[in-house]
Order: C-alpha cells, then structure tokens, then sequence
C-alpha cells in the first residue's frame, strides 16, 4: 500500500495521539494483569477471585498485550499501519459479541466475588461497556482520519478503496489509460455526491459487498489484492462462474447485479471526464470544427418563459385547484392543453425539478442527475432489467428520442376487441386525435426534421445495409425516423436535454405555449411528488405531497388525473389502495443493443441520435432503430468486459449501433416493496427472448453486410461475429435473457384500460373503475404494449381523454 | 371475574384466542392486503355496526335463552376484533361474489373460531339448540347465524348510506 506524502489532517493527528493513549494504558493493563497472578497480595484481596485467578489473567494479558503492541505501533504511522488500526478495531468488534452472547447465554455463571457480591456476568457487563467505549471512539476517530485523508464527499473509505480497486482493473487495456484509477473512483465519488436520486445509497451497498465478496471464498478483501490476482479473481468469480451458470440462480443475480453496476459506475468516472476524450476519438459538439456553421445554420429558437412554483413559493398546508394532473409529461402536458383550451383551471404536480432549458450543458452526468434523478437507477427486481424515466418539469419528452411511431393499427384492434381486452376506445375517434396531436406537436420528417448529413451517420451504414440486403422493398417501411424535431443541428445530445431547443420537448413547447394563451388557467407545482390520494367513498378528495426537503402539503381539486407514467402511476394507486388490479399486467418495449465496428472513422456521435429505423413487415415483432450516444451513455451499453470493453472505446469513433425494441407479453408487475420500494417483476417470456435474438441478429446482419468488421451483441460474456455465418450462431451462446443486456425506457400497462372491472383500473373515460373523479391517462392504460416507441399514443390517449374529461367538469 | 373472563380462564387462554384470530387474518388478508380507497367508509360503517349489534345482541339473546352466555371479555373480542375487523375485512374481499359463496365463507370461518373459543375458553356451549341435540348443534346452527353477515350488511350499508357520506352501495 503507497503512503502518500501529504501531511497528516487533523484528524489523523487526533487518532494518533488517541492512539499513543491506548498504548500506554495497554501496557499499563498488562502489567496489571500479571502482576496481581505472580506476586502475593494482602488478604483483604482474597474475595476476589479474578485477580489473582492464573487463567482468566492469562487471557486477558495475552488479549491486551497484543492491542498495546499494534496500538503502539499504529501509533507512529497511522497511514502506513492503518491496516493494524483495523485488527484492533475487528479484534474488539469481536470480543464485544462474545461477551454479549456470553452474558445472554452463558449457563455457569458463577460467583467472582463475594464481598461485594459480582458475578462473572458482572464482569464481562462491564468490560463490554468499558471496551465498547474504547472501540467506539477509535473507530469513530479512525472513520474520520480516512475521510479527511481521502476526502471524501458521498463513498466511505473502505467503498471507495473497491471503487478504485474494481477501476484500476475494469479500465484497463494495451496503452495506458488517461486518467488514474484514484481520479476515476473520485470522479464516481463528486458525482454521487451532486446525483438527486434518492436510490443512490444502493451504489453504497454494492461496494460494500464487492470489498467483503472475496472474503467468503478465503480472499482478502478485494482492495487489498495485487491489481494481477484482483483481475483474476474478477473474472473468474463475476464473469467465468456467471457465464457457466455454476452457482445457484439467486447468487447469480446477485453477482450479476453487483458486477453491472460497479463497472457501469467506472465507466461514468473514467468515459465523462474531458481529459480522455481525445483518446477515444470524440469530440463534443462545442468543439467540433462546424459547430458555429451549425449553431448559424438556422435561426436561434426563442426560450418560453415557465413559470414553474416550488417549495419555497406554496405557503401553508394545503393548495386547492379544480382539476390537478400528477405529472408533467407527454400526457400530462396534451391533457393541460386540452382541459386549459376548454376553459378549465388545471395543476401539474410534478416529482422532478425544473430545469430551464437554459441550464442544459454537455455534460451528461450532470445532466443525468438533474433530468432522471432516481429514474436513471430504476432496476427490475433481479437487477437485470433496467428502466430509464425522465424526471422533470416535461417528463420523459425532455430526455427521449422524440421518436414518432403511430399507434400501430393492430394493436388498436387487438386493444377494443369486445372478446380480448375490450378497451371501449372508438376508433375513428383516436385516430382523428392521433392526426390533431401529430399537428400540435410537429411532427417532421428530413429535411424540416435535420438535415441529412445532420443524423446519426451510423444510421447510414445502417440504411446501406438494408440496400445490400435487399430489405429495401415493401412492404417492409425503414428510412430515417419522423420526431417532433425542427431544424436538428445534430448535436448528439437528445437524451440528455436538447439545449438549443431543436426537440420539441412539452417543457419548451407546449407548457409554455398553454401557460402564456390560458392566461393563469396552468399552474405547475415541481419538485412534490404525489404520495397517495385520500378520499371518501368513491369521491377522492385530496392528493398529499411531499417536498424534497420531507415538507407536506395536502392538494385539493375537484378532478384527479394521474399522469406520472407507467411506473409511478402504478405505485401512487398501490399506495392509496386503490384498486386491486394496479400494477398489473405491465409490458415493456425491452431493448437490447448490437454494436459494429468499421474499419474507417464514421463519427456515429455526431448527428441525432436515433436517426433510422426498420420496421420488417410482415411484423417479427420487433423495430430497429440505430442509436448513438456520448461516450458516457455509450460506455454502459459497450459490449465487453476489461480489456475488450477498453479495447471498444477506443475505437469509439469507428462504431455505430443498432437497438432492437421488441413490445413484451405483459407479464410483468409493479409493487411496493423491495429496496426502493417500487419493485418491478419482470421475467421475459421466451417469445420476447427470441424477438429479441432474431432482431439482434438481422441488425447485425445489416452492419456486416454494410462493411462492418464484426458486430457485438450487449451480451454478458462477450462474443464478436465478424460474418453472417457466424451471427447465426447466435442463439447457441444466449441461453436466455440473463445473457443479454436488456433495459426499457418504455414501461406500459400496469393500469389497463378495459370496460370489465374486473380485468382493468380504468374504463374507457379513463376514469378509475369504482371513483367518481379519478381519471389515470398515461402509458400505465395501454392494455398491451405497442412495440415501437410510444410517445404519440400516449398523447393521443391524453387528446382523446382530455375531451371526455372537460365534459363531465 | 367468572362472567368477566368465564370461569377457570386466564388471560393466556385469551391470548391463544387473538393468536387464533391473526392466524385466520392473515389468510383473510392476503388476497386484499389493503382495504380499497372508496370502501374505507362502509368499513369503518360496517365494523362498528357489527361490533355494537352483535356485543348488544348477544348478551340479549341469552337473557331470551336463544344463547349461552358468553364471558363479558369473550363477547368483546369476539365482536370487535373477529366479527368487526375479520368478517368485514372478508366481506370487503368478497363481497362481490355471490351470496352462496359468501355464505359458506363466513359460516365457515365462523365455526372454526367458534370451536377454538369453545376449545379455549369453554364458552358457545349448549346442550342443545332447539330440537337439535348434540355438543356441535349449537356451534353449527350459531355459524350458520353468521353465515347471513353478508346479507344483513347489504340492509346495514344501504340504510347508513341515507346518513353517512362516502358509503359506497356496489
């Protein structure tokens, strides 16, 4: 272990005096010990026993000349004999839980002492006290030596110490790397510290366990083996026995879930710092060569002022409105616009903060933590699986692709036939609000879109593959996507805020717009997230709320209408008990990603980041849609362990990658319960495993038969095909979906919409079946999953609902 | 304390008996662990009704010799804690079913409690109930009074609806 040459803190200064204390007071009690045993004491000593008693001298004299002598010695160097600091701190650990098992259970408890009268219980009662004393505050003064030495703002010692060990050997290849493993792990350390999620302690469980983990297989902690046997021992243990499957299911999930997160939290350190750009080959949009040829290219969009209220601005316990809207997303915002164009006062309530557009930087970390917040830690119950939300003031429309699929015509006959899900919805009625939504928001096409040469150039290998492959013909559709983007500059940064105002998100279009023409009639509550509703009989009465700083406040209105998305709708009905069908029958669009490497420089970041697509008709189930991310984003769903993950980031300018979407059975449920409480059950069916499988593999085909080198599968143990023939192999290696990286930004259902009561939450007027005044209208009514993105039938639900609601006010 | 507690029982015998009650709530509960939002009123309606009806009524019904007398304490838990808080967490699961379904369920559940209060506590006991002789004519034919919970509660709920608000008729 290095001994840094910094001069000692404070408080290594205060625990090395503490130290040299307990030294001398350990010597002292040494010779205390032995000397009552080999000496003759006076009579009046005889009573008691355990002064003079050889044996129980023995003990305690061997016990405390050891402390004395590792006190000591710890004494003269706390930071290079900290590891001596810690047997003592373990060693009295120890020794307090024998003495409490032994006064709890002892059977002989025999007399000590007669006058006074004590026990040997007695005894150990006061050693425990007095020694406990001891430990508390060596550990407490030791715990803050390390911070101050360290420096530390969210980790302890002991987890940054595994952080940086699990850096130095997760990044790590031929060449050296830009930045050292300890500027890594204080990298992760000054993120998490800043990062507004609640959930983020579990980051803190992880690397706790993953320093412990070795001990259970006779192996020091995992900081403290030499960087060769910790590579080993990580590969061995998290990568090789994982992909053999030779431990049992519940370790391997558990293994599985500590080993993602540990890496993916290195690769945030290392791959959103500055100083490693340039060996990767990326360069952000402020300093790329065209940047002001682009910034110029089209007029600057005009920032809409927001007036957004916040803890601060709401006195008093309570807030009353006539009708109040959980959520300010893509539903959220359709339905303000359709209740406040029809005259009516609404309330958004929104969980996440507002963040101005003119807030919106480069830095995705940054952006991550104040545009997801706990949305970006969300994880299906066996950690496999997880699911990215935006949460802010405009929802998920602020961080998605903006990607406009229309409500596939199939599902919406399979969603109203009167002999499956029976959602009552009128046909002609949603299309006609899916053609006035697609007006409102604006949707586009290329060039009003971006310019060609403005997408993700990725994508046109992609498309130069469907040609080769002769996938081109109808009646399959692909080309570049249709969003509710104007004028894309191509910056690359969709998914974590469009700063330039291209995206046509709800928080800089139509919030503002409503807000400015409703003259009052829209008022937006951020940073409050609805808890539950209260009610009486069938008339719910209020929303309670809670402020970030744990402040209440009761909301009162006439109408509810819960908007927070699949997930948190679900959650918010669970806790008001509400409805014994909530929670159920959630899908997902479940995507997993494949990435190709090319021989020459393609620049996939430099253009909008889902750019095309291939929609296979007749349907396989599933849609391809090319994606490309900043390093950061990118490097979490880089294939490859080690050298290969480090390997494949340096030619992060030579890759593009292609995601599958698949829409899932509905087999997947919401509860509250779990670390977070709001677990999601998910367990791909086969159905969904092989849509994927089959989809991965004829996006891979496409890259090869565009010129790629190899494609990579997001696999868990890594696999690179470099020919169709041995793509096809495919489904030998990936047994199942545990094999596969899998995540959603897309989670529907959970609140389905059927006119049976019985089967769903709400019935066709959206209206929670058994209430009067509670409406639930997001993606949780779908009563299937659509299978493509599905941000234009969320709203159109939002338009179609909006009408029917304004109705009955 | 022999009418308080009946004779020759301690409060432990009592305690088996609230075990027996968490243990048969915890089966009760675990298809409805939450009461819904727009019922809470027809529960606490309903509870309190049950419990004031049946503590009154059965202390009646022995002074009219249609009962045996049931120790002071016994009749308490029994009403408030089995019959107000158990059978109408139940008949919340289940009241939607149908009558004869409910009937069997709460007559059923009625005589395995019945029979542990018996066991425990020696109370529900009587030679015989009418023309029915026999140790078990009185338990059954007293379940088989519980089993009309659901349909009495149906008349409770619609005449409190007339003066409660929230009371929800579905």
């Amino acid at each position: 272990m290095s001994v840094p040459m910094t001069p000692f803190t404070p408080q290594e200064k205060r625990l090395s005096i503490y130290l040299k204390a307990l030294a001398v007071f350990y010597s002292v009690a040494t010779l205390a010990y032995l000397i009552p045993g080999i000496i003759s004491l006076p009579a009046s000593f005889a009573p008691y026993r355990f002064l003079t008693d050889p044996a129980y001298d023995n003990n305690s004299t061997v016990k405390i000349a050891l402390f004395a002598l590792l006190t000591w010695i710890a004494a003269a160097n706390v930071r290079k004999y900290r590891e001596m600091i810690v047997v003592v701190i373990v060693a009295s650990i120890v020794a307090e839980i024998a003495s409490i098992t032994l006064v709890l259970f002892a059977k002989n408890n025999y007399l000590i002492s007669t006058n006074p009268v004590m026990y040997v219980t007695d005894i150990l009662v006061g050693s425990i006290i007095f020694d406990g004393l001891i430990a508390g505050v060596l550990l407490g003064f030791f715990l803050s030596a390390e911070r101050s030495r360290l420096n530390l703002l969210y980790f302890s010692p002991m987890q940054f110490r595994a952080l940086k060990a699990v850096a130095e050997v997760a990044i790590d290849g031929e060449g050296a790397t830009v930045i050292s493993a300890e500027q890594i792990a204080r990298n992760v350390d000054e993120y998490l510290s800043n990062f507004e999620a609640k959930s983020k302690w579990i980051t803190k469980v992880v690397f706790t366990m993953m320093q412990i983990f070795p001990l259970f297989s006779f192996n020091p902690p995992l900081s403290y083996m030499s960087r060769e046997k910790r590579l080993a021992y990580l590969k061995k243990r998290f990568y090789q026995d994982v992909t053999l499957r030779i431990m049992p299911e519940f370790i391997r999930v558990f293994i599985q879930a500590m080993i993602r997160m540990s890496k993916q939290l290195c690769y945030m350190g290392y791959y959103n710092d500055t100083r490693v750009f340039d060996a990767i080959g990326y360069k952000p949009f402020s300093r790329r060569s065209d940047y002001d040829e682009r910034i110029n290219l089209y007029p600057e969009v005009p920032r809409k002022n927001l007036i957004v209220m916040d803890e601060g601005s709401i006195p008093g316990d309570e807030f009353s409105a006539e009708i109040a809207i959980v959520g300010s997303g893509a539903a959220a915002s359709i339905l303000a616009h359709g209740l406040v164009e029809r005259g009516h006062h609404v309330l958004l309530i929104e969980r996440g903060k507002h963040h101005d557009r003119s807030e919106f930087t480069e830095n995705e970390i940054e952006m991550v933590s104040k545009l997801y917040a706990d949305g970006a830690l969300q994880m299906a119950s066996d950690f496999r699986f997880q699911v990215f939300q935006g949460s802010c003031v405009g929802g998920s429309t602020v961080v998605n692709n903006a990607v406009c699929f229309d409500l596939p015509p199939e599902v919406l006959d399979r969603w109203v036939d009167p002999r499956g899900l029976n959602a009552g919805l009128s046909t002609p009625d949603v299309i006609a609000s899916m053609d006035f939504v697609k007006k409102l928001i604006h949707v586009n096409a290329v060039p009003l879109l971006a310019l060609d040469k403005h997408l993700n150039p990725g994508g046109r290998k992609f498309i130069q593959g469907i040609h080769a492959l002769g996938l081109h013909s109808t009646p399959n559709t692909y080309g570049s996507v249709v969003a509710n983007i104007e004028h894309c500059i191509g910056c690359g940064y969709c998914n974590i805020g469009c700063q330039f105002g291209r995206k046509l998100s709800m928080l800089d279009t139509v919030l503002p717009t409503v807000q400015a023409s409703g003259k009052g009639k829209l008022e937006i509550i951020a940073s409050c997230e609805v808890l539950k509703f209260e009610g009486t009989g069938e008339n719910v009465t209020a929303a309670l709320g809670e402020f970030t700083s744990g402040r209440r406040i009761k909301i009162k209105a006439d109408k509810f209408i819960l908007s927070a998305g699949a997930i948190s709708s679900s959650i918010v009905l669970l806790r008001s008990g509400i409805s014994k069908n909530a929670g159920k029958r959630l899908g997902f669009n479940v995507g997993s990603q494949i990435t190709a490497a090319f021989a020459e420089r393609i620049d996939s970041y430099d253009g909008l980041q889902i750019s095309h697509y291939l929609k296979p008709s007749p349907s396989r189930g599933y849609v391809i849609e090319t994606w490309y991310n900043p390093p950061m984003f990118q490097s979490t769903a880089m294939p490859g362990w080690f050298e290969d993950h480090y390997r494949n980031m340096l030619r992060y300018n030579k890759l593009a990658c292609g995601g599958v979407l698949t829409g899932s059975e509905s087999n997947a449920e919401v509860r509250i319960a779990g670390l977070t409480g709001r677990e999601i059950r998910y367990t791909p069916t086969q159905r969904d495993f092989t849509n994927l499988l089959e989809g991965l593999k004829l996006a891979g085909n496409i890259f090869l038969a565009a010129g790629a080198e190899s494609v990579m599968p997001n696999s868990f143990k890594y696999y690179e095909f470099d020919s169709s023939l041995a793509l096809s192999g495919l489904n030998d290696v990936l047994k199942d979906t545990s094999d596969l990286s899998i995540g959603t930004g897309h989670p529907q259902g959970g609140n389905v919409m059927s006119k049976d009561a019985n089967v769903g939450v709400v019935g066709p007027d959206f209206k929670v079946h058994g209430y009067k005044n509670l409406y639930v209208c997001d993606a949780s009514v779908f009563p299937s999953t659509l299978g493509v993105n599905p941000q234009i039938t969320v709203m159109t639900l939002a338009n179609y609902a909006a009408s029917s609601i304004a109705q009955e006010a | 304390m022999d009418t308080f507690l009946g004779a020759g029982n301690t409060w432990c015998d009592y305690l088996g008996v609230i075990v027996i009650y968490t243990l048969l709530f915890v089966c009760i509960r675990a298809p409805w662990p939450t009461i819904e939002l727009n019922w809470r009123v027809n529960f606490r309606v309903l509870a309190i009704c049950w419990f004031i009806m049946m503590f009154t009524g059965n202390y009646l019904f022995y002074l009219l010799g249609v009962m045996s007398f049931l120790p002071w304490f016994n009749n308490l838990l029994h009403t408030s804690l089995w019959i107000g808080i158990v059978l109408t967490w139940l008949y919340h699961g289940v009241h939607k079913h149908s009558l004869i379904e409910q009937f069997i369920l709460f007559a059923g559940y009625s005589f395995i409690v019945k029979m542990a209060e018996s066991m425990m506590l020696g109370s529900w006991m009587k030679e015989s109930f009418y023309f029915f002789h026999g140790r078990y004519a009185y338990l059954i034919a007293m379940s088989i009074v519980d089993g009309f919970y659901p349909l009495i509660s149906i008349f409770v709920l619609r005449i409190a609806k007339k003066f409660v608000r929230g009371v929800v008729i579905d």
